[in-house]
């Protein structure tokens, strides 16, 4: 086997992961960025998604539009949630933002199981999805999602950094993330706003739980909970509050992961994980603003 | 908009009997003034004398324990510190409040879209309203990075601003979000006697150009004197004065009170 393809092939990989970690850091640091929360039931939001386009698939709606359902359904819970979880108790103090994040997802995990019950269900896609594309005689191969998920990530991003950085309303974003205080006294709609990188944070979920689901065939309540754990190490890598940073983050987690289980001794793969939380820890200890924040300590 | 907003003549802001006390401290008793629309009014008063509780309590920063405050004949001693800028009441900080990681121009931009919103739907469908608002937000922005010399530098983080130009962006920042009254807290603090002169000219300029209402609190004499048609004294929290700059000035009360701080 030809090392260059055998690399080529690890990197598109990476990639691949490292779309969907992005995905979900962005939210996650963006909600921080603004409230100062780290908002426990994003990876839910995962779930949501995946299930909105399950049941709009069952419903006959063909999956492109099951698909862009399912991203709606995901931004709207989060919406929902905001409002009536988070709003009532903004500006308490840290742990009771912390606790009321962690009910939310005991909440929305349990109404999963409720809902749809704890077995995992198949996630039907296309099967164009999953055509396999072969380039160099099968040395580099990669289906149509991994593919799908490059793109419409890349996509989803190009959008949002066009919305932050060259938007009037994008700029009352970053104007929040940076002085809640001081955006209010120029004016602007916190609450509004707040809604907004809810709306943003939760679709990216939602679409990344579809992603997820679509390449994993299945869906299950509680399908949120490593991505989520993941994006988290991701968001803290790249700089808590940065959304340049939880890219930045959610990449290089992709391709640590990717890369320990293709280059080092198979020994070593089990411990995936662990390497990968022992680098949070590490980073908390060591660096814990990250690779891109510029100032604030990051408080959990 | 009502009528004595827009006569010239009538009542912008009205205080009365606002009173805002910190446990065991009066830092506000009774206290009543009235200004006018293009009116410019100074504040004056040892440390301590309720000035900034003044400007706090009427900009929504804190509450008043009793008495009301009308702007344009509503009622607003209630109203959050965000809802008061839309109505048409901005205002500066003592030291600044910048947002000072993002550059001299989305300062003013990020006010300037109160008057010309755009949302997440306008910007994800392209509407109209997303163009239209860009626009005028750039007008705005442009129109006051000129009015204070600051065009040259819009694209420079506001944390890197020497300290004149962030005080004359933190003044161009509230004027866009199109006020009726603008409050500046101290506005020639820390300047040179050049720097001041600016300032007053600049105070003038934008009450002639933009017909804002002013009120002013400051310690420098000479740019209240110069600069405000009517001056009220305040001591211990209570109004003890108030007249024209050569009634202040001639005032016997005030020179003991005052002058004994100054």
């Amino acid at each position: 086997m030809n090392t260059g393809f055998y690399i080529a092939q690890q990197v598109i990989n990476a990639i691949s992961l490292g779309s969907l970690y992005a995905l979900v850091a962005i939210g996650l640091s963006m909600v921080f960025g603004i409230l100062r929360m780290t908002n426990f039931a994003h990876g839910d939001m995962m779930m949501v998604g995946a299930f909105g386009t399950l049941v709009l698939g069952w419903l006959g709606l063909p999956f492109g539009l099951a698909f862009l359902g399912g991203i709606a359904i995901g931004a709207i819970a989060g919406v929902i949630v905001e409002r009536t979880a988070y709003r009532p108790v903004r500006g308490s103090a840290d742990v009771t933002l912390l606790l009321t994040s962690l009910a939310v997802t005991y909440i929305l995990e349990n109404l999963g199981i409720l809902v749809f019950s704890s077995s995992p269900r198949n996630f039907p896609i296309p099967d164009w999805m999953n055509e396999a594309l072969q380039f160099y005689d099968g040395q580099i191969t990669f289906t149509q999602i991994n593919v799908a998920t490059i793109v419409l990530t890349a996509v989803s991003l190009g959008f949002l950094g066009w919305f932050v950085t060259r938007t009037d309303a994008g700029l009352g974003m970053r104007a929040a993330a940076e002085d809640l205080g001081a955006a209010q006294l120029v004016g602007l709609d916190v609450n509004k706003l707040i809604i907004v990188a809810f709306a943003i944070a939760s679709g990216f979920a939602g679409l990344a739980g579809i992603l997820w689901a679509a390449q994993s065939g299945i869906v299950e309540p509680d399908m949120g909970f490593t991505p989520l754990l993941k994006a988290f190490v991701a968001a803290i890598i790249g700089g808590f509050g940065s959304i340049a940073g939880a890219l930045l983050g959610g990449y290089i987690l992709g391709a640590l992961e990717v890369f320990i289980v293709a280059f080092l001794p198979s020994e070593v793969s089990p411990y995936r994980d662990a390497i990968v939380f022992a680098l949070l820890i590490a980073f908390l200890l060591f660096r814990p603003n990250g690779l891109l924040n510029r100032t604030q300590e990051v408080k959990l | 908009m009502s009528i004595a907003a827009s006569d010239g003549t009538g009542t912008l802001l009205e205080t009365r009997g606002l009173t805002k006390a910190f446990r065991s401290l009066v830092a506000l008793k009774n206290h009543e003034i009235i200004v006018r629309p293009r009116e410019i009014v100074g504040v004056i008063g040892p440390n301590g004398s309720g000035k900034s509780t003044f400007f706090n309590v009427v900009t929504g920063f804190q509450r008043p324990n009793a008495g009301s405050v009308t702007f344009a004949g509503e009622p607003i001693e209630r109203m959050a510190a965000a809802d008061i800028v839309r109505l048409g009441i901005a205002r500066t900080f003592q030291g600044t409040r910048l947002l000072k990681a993002l550059t001299v121009e989305e300062n003013v931009r990020a006010a300037a879209q109160l008057r010309h919103p755009s949302g997440m739907f306008d910007a994800l469908l392209g509407t109209p309203r997303l163009h239209a608002a860009a626009r005028a937000t750039d007008a705005i922005t442009d129109e006051l990075l000129d009015l204070v010399g600051l065009t040259a530098r819009a694209g420079t983080r506001a944390s890197e601003l020497a300290y004149g130009d962030q005080r004359r962006l933190e003044l161009i920042r509230a004027l866009a979000t199109r006020p009726r009254l603008l409050m500046l807290d101290e506005p020639a603090a820390g300047m040179d006697s050049t720097e001041t002169r600016g300032i007053l000219d600049l105070i003038r300029l934008i009450r002639d150009r933009y017909g804002v209402a002013i009120i002013v609190v400051e310690h420098d004499m000479d740019l209240i004197m110069n600069l405000c048609e009517r001056i009220q004294v305040l001591a211990y929290g209570e109004r003890i004065f108030e007249g024209t700059p050569a009634e202040v000035q001639a005032n016997p009360q005030v020179r003991e009170v005052y002058l004994g701080h100054a």
